[in-house]
């Protein structure tokens, strides 16, 4: 019983992991323009289907394809920000409208290219290790270590980097952040483009563990939202917590509740901490008027 | 856009032009554009009343004309219910849901509305998914009735069964819709709920219930949605989850926002040219979304009140270069949260 237990929160922490860094992406974007980028599962699927192209019709390894993968969407996303959202940010709606036609522009578009079927990236590592008396896929495991190791990094970069403090700083406030020499603009382009391709390096892991189809983008997404909600909009620490929380509700709801309504719990969650506690679990209550 | 002849010679114009459509363009496949038209006429028009006046960015549109589609169909299938009573059932189930749902999530703004009622149409489209011994699942349910239609004394029973009727109950409905949408939103009601889009303190410190007039607009929107669901289903006679999912709820929003947002007229040009243009020029739907995303991105840019600030300012152009010019009255551009009404 003990392993069972063991096994279902390992596994959850795994997919937890995930979770984290694909809203690790959302809350960083929300927090320094304020916009809700709702196309921001479909940066994960170009991700994935660019690594795709690159394993299995330029024969690179998977490290390469990975790596390829998020400097295309880097740049996909430097392309997106400059074009689009910039003229936003003013007026936030209006910015996940935005979103909302950049989903149908890439979501079609991956249709038109790669066709409905689904498709899948050859794991480099597809054995099932033993680890602590519970089954568990290698590539699972390395991915969520390497996300794990990101996630970090990542956190000490917002900390101790110069560009980390100026990320943070435009986060507070853009208009003192620019009177004391950051460039917003420029540090507001990085730090999408930098959400985008932690996104796209979860698309190639999740395109070896599950598989491609143009539409799926829109779970992780959907989950990424319940976790910057859960975490609190804009906090990063708050998305890392809720999203291994997550993984591990789900894991464990799946188990003993139902399997079938596994995506549901997140949701469920989702709709009881917006009606209850609004600016999330880890959040700060913000002005009235924010909410 | 309010009051005045132009309004009422437009408004006219569109009656006209709706009624004579069936004897101007025949055939069974124009009669069935028309009926599309008619139906994104009435999900666009209300729509239009929730995001576009009383601006609550609400994107569950889709699960409401899909709680009408289903609940119509179920309850003729299941409970053996006359069409019609079904129909009206359906709308009221929808109104209580959107009644619940919104009580509780149109205490949220913004950004945090729109993830609730997000998850709430993914919840409903998982609900349609896996509820298969009432849903029959992502296979989709097919309808074998039509509408009955009124008995009338004297004549024999009748239905909607050609698409001639079917035509024709659609427009009368649209049209509806979209008196019901006008007269709402150029009554007191709608002047208090353009005030909560403009600023929900400022309504509320000036004594009207912010929240039961948001909610009105909710539930309104929803039950006309609701209505259009109820109503195409038997025509169509499919219904499957995945025409109710949130790609639709931005189908309908495109043509809101290209059309005109806040506008009367705006959700029927949008409706008549981004429904029916692709369907005669024969392009593929995935192109269609494509074009329309770029559109969109543009209009939300360059051009946030659509198509109809387009024209408006055509208009403009050309009565400045025929008559005197007039006090330069330049809109600035209006966007979603702030007040643009002239």
């Amino acid at each position: 019983m003990s392993e069972l237990l063991f096994g279902l929160l390992l596994h959850g922490l795994i997919t937890g992991t995930m979770y984290a860094a694909v809203a690790l992406g959302l809350t960083l974007t929300y927090g320094i323009m304020g916009i809700l980028n709702f196309a921001h599962g479909e940066m994960l699927m170009v991700g994935s289907y660019v690594a795709y192209v690159l394993v299995t019709q330029y024969h690179a390894s998977f490290a390469v394809a990975a790596l390829g993968a998020m400097a295309a969407v880097a740049v996909l996303a430097f392309i997106i920000e400059r074009s689009t959202f910039r003229f936003a940010r003013s007026e936030h709606l209006n910015g996940l409208v935005i979103s909302l036609g950049l989903i149908a522009i890439l979501q079609n578009s991956a249709l038109a290219i790669w066709g409905a079927d689904p498709l899948s990236i050859p794991p480099p590592f597809p054995q099932i290790i033993e680890f602590a008396g519970t089954g568990i896929g290698l590539q699972r495991l390395l991915a969520a270590v390497i996300t794990l190791a990101l996630l970090a990094g990542l956190i000490l970069f917002l900390r101790l980097t110069s560009l980390g403090k100026a990320i943070r700083a435009t986060a507070q406030n853009p208009a003192v952040a620019s009177i004391v020499g950051i460039r917003v603009n420029r540090v507001i382009s990085i730090t999408f483009a930098l959400g985008a391709t932690l996104a796209a390096l979860m698309g190639a892991f999740v395109g070896t563990i599950y598989t491609l189809t143009p539409f799926m983008g829109g779970l992780p997404a959907l989950k990424a939202f319940v976790v910057v909600i859960l975490g609190g909009l804009g906090s990063v620490g708050g998305a890392i917590v809720a999203g291994l929380l997550l993984g591990v509700v789900e894991s464990f709801g799946g188990a003993f509740v139902s399997s079938a309504f596994r995506d549901g719990f997140g949701f469920a969650m989702l709709i009881a901490v917006l009606l209850v506690r609004p600016w999330g679990l880890f959040g700060q209550r913000p002005e009235r008027d924010e909410m | 856009m309010s009051g005045g002849a132009a309004w009422r010679i437009q408004a006219l114009a569109f009656v006209a032009a709706g009624t004579a459509y069936p004897w101007l363009f025949a055939g069974e496949y124009m009669l069935h554009l028309g009926i599309l038209v008619c139906l994104y006429i009435i999900l666009t028009s209300s729509l239009n009343l929730i995001i576009g006046y009383t601006g609550q960015f609400a994107v569950a549109h889709a699960s409401f004309y899909g709680i009408g589609a289903y609940g119509a169909v179920l309850l003729v299938t299941r409970l053996g219910l006359h069409y019609w009573v079904a129909w009206l059932l359906a709308i009221l189930l929808a109104g209580l849901c959107a009644w619940v749902i919104g009580f509780s999530a149109l205490r949220l703004k913004g950004a945090y509305l729109a993830i609730c009622t997000f998850a709430f149409s993914e919840l409903f489209r998982l609900m349609l998914d896996n509820w298969t011994t009432l849903t029959n699942g992502a296979n989709g349910i097919i309808v074998r009735f039509v509408p009955p239609g009124p008995r009338l004394p004297g004549m024999p029973a009748w239905s909607f069964d050609s698409r001639h009727r079917a035509y024709y109950l659609f427009w009368i409905l649209a049209a509806l819709v979209v008196w019901l949408v006008a007269h709402v939103v150029t009554s007191d009601t709608g002047r208090v709920l353009k005030a909560i889009r403009q600023d929900e303190i400022l309504a509320v410190t000036m004594g009207f219930p912010a929240m039961r007039y948001k909610l009105f607009a909710f539930v309104a929107g929803s039950m006309l949605a609701a209505m259009a669901g109820a109503t195409y289903a038997p025509y169509i006679s499919f219904i499957a989850p995945d025409l109710f999912d949130i790609n639709e709820t931005v189908y309908i929003m495109m043509i809101m926002m290209i059309g005109g947002i806040r506008t009367v007229a705006g959700p029927i040009w949008g409706s008549i040219l981004l429904v029916s243009l692709p369907q005669i020029l024969g392009i593929k739907p995935s192109v269609r979304m494509i074009v329309y995303g770029f559109i969109l991105i543009v209009i939300m840019i360059r051009l946030p009140g659509g198509l109809s600030q387009l024209a408006a300012q055509v208009g403009r152009a050309l009565s400045r270069s025929s008559a005197a010019p007039g006090p330069g009255a330049a809109p600035t551009s209006p966007t979603l949260a702030k007040p643009d009404d002239a």
